[in-house]
Formats: C-alpha cells, sequence, structure tokens
C-alpha cells in the first residue's frame, strides 16, 4: 500500500513532477496554483491489521484492510478529526481525500494498492 | 512487513513524539552510529520545517487579530474585520466554481451534517466478493459532523472532500443545491 501526502495552494508554483498524474485529476476539480509531494509512505499491510500515517497539522489516518483480492482492498479508513469509512480501492484507482488547511493550502492524501 | 518498513515506521513515531523510552533510547542509539538512519530522519525533520515555514506565513488566528484588534485606538481600520473576508481578500485553494454536479456522471455527492453512504458489494475479488460492475469505491463514509463531498467516483479515481468553515465562509465550494 502506499500514501501519498500532498499540499495544494494558491501560492503560484510547479506541481510536483512525481504527481503529474494527481495535479490532472484535481486539475478538473480544484483551482490551485501549485501541487508540493510532502512525503511518499510504503507499507505492506496485512489482512486487519492497522497502518497509522502520521499527517502534518491534522490528526493520524489509520489504514485497515479488510478484504484483500487480486484487483485491490477493501480499506477501512479513520483520518480523525475529519472522516471515516470503508472504500474499496482497486489497483492503479487511487483515492484521494482532501480538505484540511495547511498553511495556505490544502492538505491531500492519496492511497493506493498495489 | 520488512524489517526496512518497521524501521520507517519507528522512525516516524520517533519523529512525532510517540515512542516510549525504551525504543526512543534504542533508536538514538542506532542513530549514533548510522549515517543512513540519520538521512532518513533529517528528511523527515525538514519537511516539518517546511510545513511550519508555510504556517508561518498564514493570517493570525481569529483569537490573535481579536487580540490585535482590542490594542488598536477606535480611529484605525479595523484590521481584524479584514482578515475574516478571504474569500474576497486573497486568494484560496478551492473547488473550482466551474464543476458542476450534472456534468459528473459518475460523481456522487453528499453534503450534510453527517453524512453515510452504502454499497452492498465488491468486485476485488477477494473473499466474499460479488461483481457489481459500475459500483463505485465508497461502501461508507461518515464525514463527522462536516460536509463533504465525493467530486469523482470512477476508474480513474475517488476523490473525496472534506470542506472546513474558510471554505463555508467564502461560498465556494459549495455543491449546487445542497446546503
Amino acid at each position: 500500500m502506499e500514501v501519498t501526502v500532498v499540499r495544494i495552494s494558491p501560492e503560484p508554483g510547479p506541481a510536483d513532477p512525481r504527481a503529474k498524474r494527481l495535479d490532472r485529476i484535481l486539475k478538473g476539480q480544484l483551482a490551485y496554483q501549485s501541487l508540493g509531494v510532502l512525503a511518499v509512505k510504503k507499507r505492506s499491510v496485512a489482512l486487519d491489521d492497522v497502518w497509522k500515517v502520521n499527517l502534518p497539522g491534522t490528526g493520524p489516518l489509520r489504514v485497515r484492510p479488510v478484504d484483500i483480492g487480486p484487483n485491490g482492498a477493501l480499506l477501512s479508513l479513520d483520518w480523525e478529526g475529519e472522516l471515516q469509512g470503508d472504500f474499496r480501492v482497486r489497483k492503479g484507482t487511487p483515492l484521494i481525500l482532501g480538505g484540511p488547511r495547511s498553511g495556505q493550502g490544502k492538505l491531500v492524501v492519496v492511497i493506493d494498492t498495489r | 512487513m520488512s524489517a526496512q518498513e518497521r524501521f520507517e515506521q519507528t522512525l516516524a513515531a520517533y519523529h512525532d513524539g510517540e515512542l516510549g523510552w525504551l525504543q526512543r533510547w534504542r533508536l538514538e542509539r542506532r542513530l549514533r552510529r548510522d549515517p543512513e538512519a540519520r538521512r532518513e530522519l533529517g528528511s523527515l525533520s525538514a519537511l516539518g520545517d517546511w510545513l511550519r515555514e508555510a504556517d508561518s506565513g498564514g493570517p493570525p488566528a481569529p483569537e490573535l487579530w481579536d487580540e490585535i484588534q482590542r490594542r488598536l485606538p477606535d480611529s484605525r481600520p479595523a484590521v481584524g474585520t479584514e482578515s475574516r473576508l478571504p474569500a474576497e481578500a486573497e486568494p484560496r485553494v478551492w473547488l473550482r466554481p466551474t464543476w458542476s454536479w450534472a456534468a459528473g456522471g459518475a460523481a456522487l455527492a453528499a453534503a450534510a451534517a453527517t453524512a453515510l453512504l452504502f454499497v452492498s458489494s465488491s468486485d476485488l475479488g477477494g473473499r466474499g466478493a460479488a461483481p457489481l460492475a459500475g459500483a463505485g469505491a465508497v461502501r461508507w463514509l461518515d464525514s463527522r459532523g462536516q460536509p463533504m463531498m465525493i467530486l469523482q467516483d470512477d476508474r480513474e479515481a475517488t476523490l473525496i472532500w472534506v470542506t472546513d468553515d474558510e471554505d463555508r465562509v467564502s461560498g465556494r465550494g459549495k455543491p449546487h443545491g445542497i446546503s
């Protein structure tokens, strides 16, 4: 599993080349001037194990795979203070969660399975 | 989980001040003799510095503005009032005003005090799975009282956005027809 932490901002600047695909997806929905990758974290997480990802300026994200198949995983997520839910994340189809403020910008978390 | 992954997790916990004294002592001992570990910790610290720098560039918190305003003579402009007009006064990161509910055929949406969505099946191919062509990624979702939107939910990506007070003050990010 891979979690990418990104900050988008109205301040002019480049989009991080490591996040070209994400930039393309977000540009269609959100207005911002720059996109920076803050962290990329990778873990193998077993069924029903909890991966706690600490996030800057907001509560931690807890990820628990409750079903794993060849095409992806069903993840139970708890982003403290923001949201919780179950999401079916297919390989190559990232789950993107965003909204908490980070400086002048917003924090975005991308969850992908491999 | 590999030893390296376990170490990265421990390092992140150390950086965030979440280790007990024994784990902290062990890690600090390793940091003293392992340059690569110090480099990894440095990258975490650099990230924190970057964020602190970014945060310091923002406007003062409302409480601070209240304090400043109290100290200003009455004849001066009300700086605090201006600071509470983020929508027009300064650019922000918001939902594009142009995005349309109806246009996003695959997009689901919800914005309510607490939003809950349920989908009944899965096509992961894992245990207990049953194919459900065209279904989105969200099985259920609770935004804990905050308005949120599912801006995209298709085979390319699922994009969920939680709006905050600032979004709501600005009037942007408010989906058409949903309060």
